[in-house]
């Protein structure tokens, strides 16, 4: 074990390798305030990737509703359960990783789902946090509440089923820390299954292998965004890379939402695997249920969120989300516009803070026909 | 009546006594050898040695040579026979006439992940040879055998390693100090003997409409197209020849090489045949080798027939045996009978 630095958690934690950091750390925020649950990134991953024998219950990239569902079933509750509650004093976690838990020199601590866990990867969909009497109505606050969480692999900075696996068949990229299981060395153990807090590897029952999210590691090598990033049509995703050797750059929109302005959290961060999915809380959700799904500093990112109309250049890195198929690395607020670039320095996506409007006649003398807005 | 029961009472105190101060020095031996006591059968049941400390914390064993110093144990015989009985007949009448050594086994507790109970306590050994090769059979009790692999189901398997240098610590060697392994699994021989299980048949009652390269009207069948090309590019460990992923397997054992834990080496084009048979509570697994020039493993028993090592690892399925979670021997010396 070694003593590594978790930003997410505010001090030092055990983890069973030492390594340097990756050159850049692919990086995602998620907006949940926008998600509608249309599943559209899940087909697009499954079409693309998972649609081969033994991946039958098998998606990469799925869409829960809080507060009761998940996939596999109860993947989150089963670990809190077994960790314990988590202690935070301000921005630092006084208790113990999924590392820790075991002591020293054991593998972190986990469950293995069976496979009717996976038998539905709906469960719980749209279900409220309490019953709903009849005859209620809207009276200014909603009597209970539910939102859609996204979840795709967080290619961790320390990521728990690298640790766990014994043959050292998981590996993360130097290039940009993605996180990938060697399929031609795993012998389906299952540890790293058992390790992952969010149940993001998975059991082939034809390959009789372990596989996951490989982060459209070909697409990201073109200076692509993810498949599940491309196609949401509600523009909730941003995907791009966290410096990881430098200081946090201003024009870099993921180190501006994520580390410098923190308006996205990492989930369950008390974990310790620092993951890089980053979540906009839902600004409806109490409190308490968020912060223990996305640690402190909740309440802050809430307050950003309802000020952002006032705040031009968090506005503008947001505005980006979903502009642009090409990874944006550098983006800048140019008067009414949001600009970003690419990789290769190119203009990838130019946005305007507010959409332009167009009158159009009520008869068209082209085509000679009249305009209706009924039918 | 009550006289005879007194006298059955007296008798079973005496037996209990003797089994009681036999148990004593088998442990004794095993303080002082530091080495694994085998039994030769006809003794029967529990060996002595089940209950003894944990073998994994004794460290690596040391080269043939130095295992004779103290007190040599007891040695696993290749007998000789006029015929080698087929390999793929565990039950083969020929075994029941080879003598037995007991194993005693003890949870994996070396290496993390580390197995912290076992189920298996013992495994029967027999070993055979002629002159076109050697072969094992292995024996342990298994109320049910466990044939399937899922997420959270484990295969039942058995294992038997060679050192291929003088000195390889029996924990799957060492940086420098290789092994050999030859790997029988069950799950592998229902592959063989019943074919391949795909979904449908693992899952009669599984529907599902999202094969791009299935073809035809729904429903189509999970089963079937395993080869198609437009299939095999979702199957990537298949692609990368991942020998867990063999849709064809023709026979169940696999060969590893190894030098140090989580080190386990796919050797491809194993000359290694076997078959595993469940019968009446018990798996019987036989692994042969063939005798051929040049073969590492048949090199090493010709240049000393006398002076071999060998060991043993056991899985069991039920109670999520697998990699390192096993139950495991210490080298084991065995000679080549003549």
């Amino acid at each position: 074990m070694v003593k590594k630095f978790n930003w997410q958690i505010g001090r030092e934690q055990e983890y069973p390798y030492d390594g340097p950091k990756p050159k850049r750390q692919v990086a995602y925020v998620f907006d949940t305030n926008k998600c509608i649950e249309c599943q559209t990134c899940t087909v697009a991953c499954k079409t693309c990737w998972t649609s081969g024998k033994g991946q039958e219950n098998i998606f990469w990239n799925n869409v829960e509703t809080k507060p009761y569902g998940g996939y596999p079933h109860e993947w989150d509750s089963r670990l809190m359960s077994k960790c314990g509650s988590c202690q935070w004093k301000e921005q630092k976690l006084y208790s113990l990783t999924v590392f820790e838990k075991n002591g020293e020199g054991k593998p972190p601590v986990g469950h293995l789902p069976v496979e009717r866990d996976y038998s539905s990867p709906n469960l719980g969909e749209d279900d409220l946090s309490q019953m709903i009497d009849q005859g209620s109505h809207f009276d200014g606050t909603h009597n209970g509440w539910m939102f859609y969480l996204a979840r795709i692999c967080n290619h961790c900075d320390h990521p728990a089923c690298l640790a766990a696996c014994p043959r050292k068949a998981i590996y993360k990229r130097e290039e940009d820390g993605i996180v990938l299981v060697d399929q031609e060395r795993c012998r389906g153990y299952q540890h790293c299954i058992e390790a992952c807090p969010y149940k993001k590897v998975f059991f082939n029952v034809i390959n009789r292998a372990s596989e996951k999210c490989i982060g459209c590691f070909p697409r990201v090598e073109q200076g692509d965004v993810a498949l599940c990033v491309e196609s949401c049509i509600g523009k909730i995703r941003m995907h791009g890379f966290l410096s990881t050797q430098e200081e946090p750059r201003e024009d870099n929109p993921l180190d501006y939402i994520v580390k410098i302005r923190k308006l996205a959290l990492p989930c369950y961060p008390q974990f310790g695997t620092a993951p890089n999915v980053y979540y906009i809380p839902p600004v409806h959700v109490p409190d308490p249920f968020l912060e223990q799904m996305f640690g402190p500093g909740v309440e802050e990112a809430k307050e950003l969120y309802r000020n952002l109309k006032n705040d031009r250049q968090l506005l503008g890195a947001l505005m980006l989300f979903g502009a642009s198929p090409r990874i944006i690395v550098r983006y800048e607020v140019q008067g009414e516009e949001a600009v970003g670039w690419d990789v290769d320095g190119k203009e990838a996506a130019r946005v305007p803070f507010t959409e332009p409007t167009y009158y159009r006649k009520h008869y068209d003398e082209k085509f000679n026909a009249y305009r209706h807005n009924t039918v | 009546m009550q006289r005879s029961a007194d006298d059955n009472r007296l008798l079973l105190g005496a037996i209990g006594g003797a089994a009681l101060i036999l148990g004593t020095i088998f442990a004794a031996m095993f303080l002082v050898t530091r080495r694994p006591v085998v039994v030769i059968t006809p003794s029967v049941g529990q060996s002595p040695m089940a209950t003894s400390p944990d073998l994994a914390q004794t460290g690596a064993a040391g080269s043939p040579a130095a295992s004779q110093s103290v007190l040599p144990p007891s040695i696993l015989t290749i007998a000789k026979i006029s015929s080698v009985p087929d390999s793929n007949n565990p039950l083969a009448p020929e075994w029941e006439k080879i003598a037995t050594i007991e194993i005693p086994m003890v949870p994996q507790q070396v290496a993390q992940p580390t197995l912290e109970k076992g189920t298996v306590s013992a495994l029967r050994v027999q070993a055979i040879h002629d002159d076109s090769k050697y072969a094992w059979r292995l024996s342990w009790d298994k109320p049910q055998p466990a044939e399937k692999v899922d997420v959270s189901q484990f295969t039942d398997a058995v294992a038997i390693q060679f050192p291929l240098v003088d000195g390889a610590p029996y924990t799957m060697g060492g940086p420098g100090l290789p092994v050999r392994m030859l790997y029988w699994k069950a799950v592998w021989q229902r592959d063989v003997d019943e074919g391949f299980k795909g979904l449908a048949a693992l899952y009669p009652n599984a529907h599902y409409d999202l094969y791009w390269f299935a073809e035809g009207k729904e429903p189509h069948a999970p089963d079937g197209s395993t080869d198609n090309p437009l299939a095999q590019q979702f199957v990537i460990a298949s692609k990368a020849n991942n020998p867990m992923t063999d849709y064809h397997r023709r026979h169940p054992i696999e060969e590893l090489t190894a030098h140090g834990f989580g080190s386990g080496t796919h050797v491809s084009g194993t000359i290694s045949r076997g078959r595993g048979m469940w019968q009446d509570g018990k798996w019987y697994v036989v692994i042969d080798r063939p005798i051929q020039a040049g073969d590492p493993l048949i090199e090493r028993i010709k240049a000393s027939p006398d002076k071999q090592m060998i060991a043993f690892a056991v899985w069991d399925g039920d109670n999520a045996n697998r990699g390192g979670k096993k139950q495991i021997s210490n080298w084991v010396p065995m000679k080549v009978g003549m």
